[in-house]
């Protein structure tokens, strides 16, 4: 880890001093010893706060995208936007093999200090900073738990669900740290039609996770993020996983592997099963 | 009090707000409520072909014309089924290869799948979201779409049962 963090440093060093980026994102010391936060590092003499180790979870893609992403920000003319070097976890690649292929910026648009853990990403980093273990424990267990969800009935799920979303308070973290949402107005805020109550009702909770759920099915790359936040600890990472699963199944696509590839929701075959409709 | 009918929009208080005058919800038998989302240029014109020809049908069904099956937004069935009284949902258009723009069944199948694989997941019977394909000409298959899904969520019972027993109001 330590490693990581030197070649980072040098990297960042480099790309700077030589001005081939503008700045780097990347992680530093958080306010308390068990955090760290994300940081962006335009001068070369700052370039020692960058570190990496097992605390440096987040998906730094969602600082590319959206309204203000530094990549897309409408605020910015195109011809003035910085050039990003950005130290990418797998998932990150993975994300940013996503975002590419929904055309938010180009590979070219971007340096990639990448740290790999051997999962199968369309984006290779343009810099290998690191190697680390691949979180296979976590992903096991999210397998298993969707596995066992699966196994119950319908009316057992529904009442888990509903108990689970009967927490959500809307703060609406999930969608904030999901760098898949950058829609400049979500359908959340929407109010004319307003298609989910804002309230923290149970069914307008249930709209809210479903339709957050729905946006991201053939895109999500079990980043964790949301799950994370969640202040009220909701698995949803369940339900993305489930659907990841199922648009494997039944598409045979997974996000994130193929940069040319269009995502599973844009596109068709004319063969597709049609074993459901009458 | 005479309750609102079709799709109940904004139904939520004033159907409740009703019970005391609706009979009881046991003497009558229920009826579930079915929203239906056709596409303008086959599933309209098959189910208004059914109506043409006097093909009798469930009345349980509630359609919705839109220019397209791919304009078929999944948070339109949410909605739907999230308002108290509906119980299930039916997306229809084209066959595959005869769509009017050529192509946007194709998606709406796709989409519509992963819908209800996800409503599936959450606990939703997957019978509550039905998708057919019903051409212009099919009349009566539009007529026997609507009585299959209306057994099959006959069968499953109301969506929100305690809604359902507060309104009492299924004409």
């Amino acid at each position: 880890m330590q490693q990581i963090t030197s070649r980072i440093q040098e990297e960042a060093r480099r790309l700077l001093s030589e001005d081939l980026v503008d700045m780097v994102i990347g992680y530093e010391e958080g306010w308390d010893p068990s955090t760290t936060t994300p940081c962006v590092v335009r001068d070369e003499a700052q370039v020692s706060r960058l570190i990496f180790d097992e605390r440096c979870v987040y998906n730094l893609a969602r600082y590319l995208v959206g309204r203000e992403g530094y990549l897309t920000s409408r605020f910015v003319p195109a011809d003035k936007r910085p050039r990003v070097a950005l130290v990418a976890r797998p998932a990150t690649l993975r994300t940013v093999s996503v975002l590419i292929q929904e055309h938010q910026f180009g590979r070219e648009d971007l340096v990639i200090l990448g740290i790999v853990d051997g999962t199968a990403s369309a984006v290779k980093p343009d810099v290998e900073v690191g190697q680390i273990e691949p979180d296979d424990a976590r992903r096991e267990e999210t397998r298993a738990r969707v596995g066992e969800l699966a196994q119950m009935s319908a009316s057992e799920r529904w009442a888990f669900w509903r108990e689970e979303f009967s927490k959500c308070i809307r703060c609406y973290a999930c969608r904030q740290v999901c760098p898949f949402c950058y829609c400049e107005e979500c359908i959340a805020e929407e109010n004319r039609p307003q298609w989910i109550g804002r309230s923290p009702l149970p069914r307008n909770n249930i709209s809210w996770n479903a339709i957050r759920a729905f946006h991201l099915v053939g895109r999500c790359v079990d980043c964790g993020e949301c799950e994370r936040v969640c202040p009220v600890d909701i698995p949803l990472s369940l339900i993305n996983v489930k659907m990841v699963e199922e648009v494997a199944a039944v598409f045979d696509y997974v996000a994130g592997v193929d940069v040319e590839a269009a995502p599973a929701l844009a596109t068709f075959q004319v063969d597709d099963t049609d074993d459901f409709v009458r | 009090m005479v309750a609102t009918v079709g799709l109940e929009v904004r139904s939520g208080v004033e159907s409740r707000t009703s019970t005391e005058a609706a009979p009881p919800v046991q003497a009558q038998e229920w009826k579930p409520k079915i929203v239906a989302f056709l596409c303008n240029w086959c599933s309209y014109a098959g189910a208004d072909l059914a109506g043409g020809s006097r093909t009798k049908y469930p009345a349980n069904v509630r359609i919705i014309r839109l220019p397209c099956s791919a304009r078929i937004d999944p948070k339109l069935v949410l909605k739907s089924l999230e308002k108290e009284g509906v119980d299930g949902v039916i997306v229809s258009g084209c066959h595959p290869g005869d769509c009017h723009y050529t192509e946007g069944n194709y998606y709406a199948r796709r989409r519509m799948l992963m819908f209800r694989r996800l409503m599936e997941f959450l606990g939703i019977d997957g019978k509550r979201v039905q998708m057919s394909w019903v051409s212009a000409s099919e009349g009566a298959k539009w007529a026997d779409v609507v009585a299959q899904v209306t057994e099959e969520i006959k069968a499953l019972g109301p969506l929100h049962p305690q809604e359902t027993a507060n309104a009492a109001d299924h004409q």
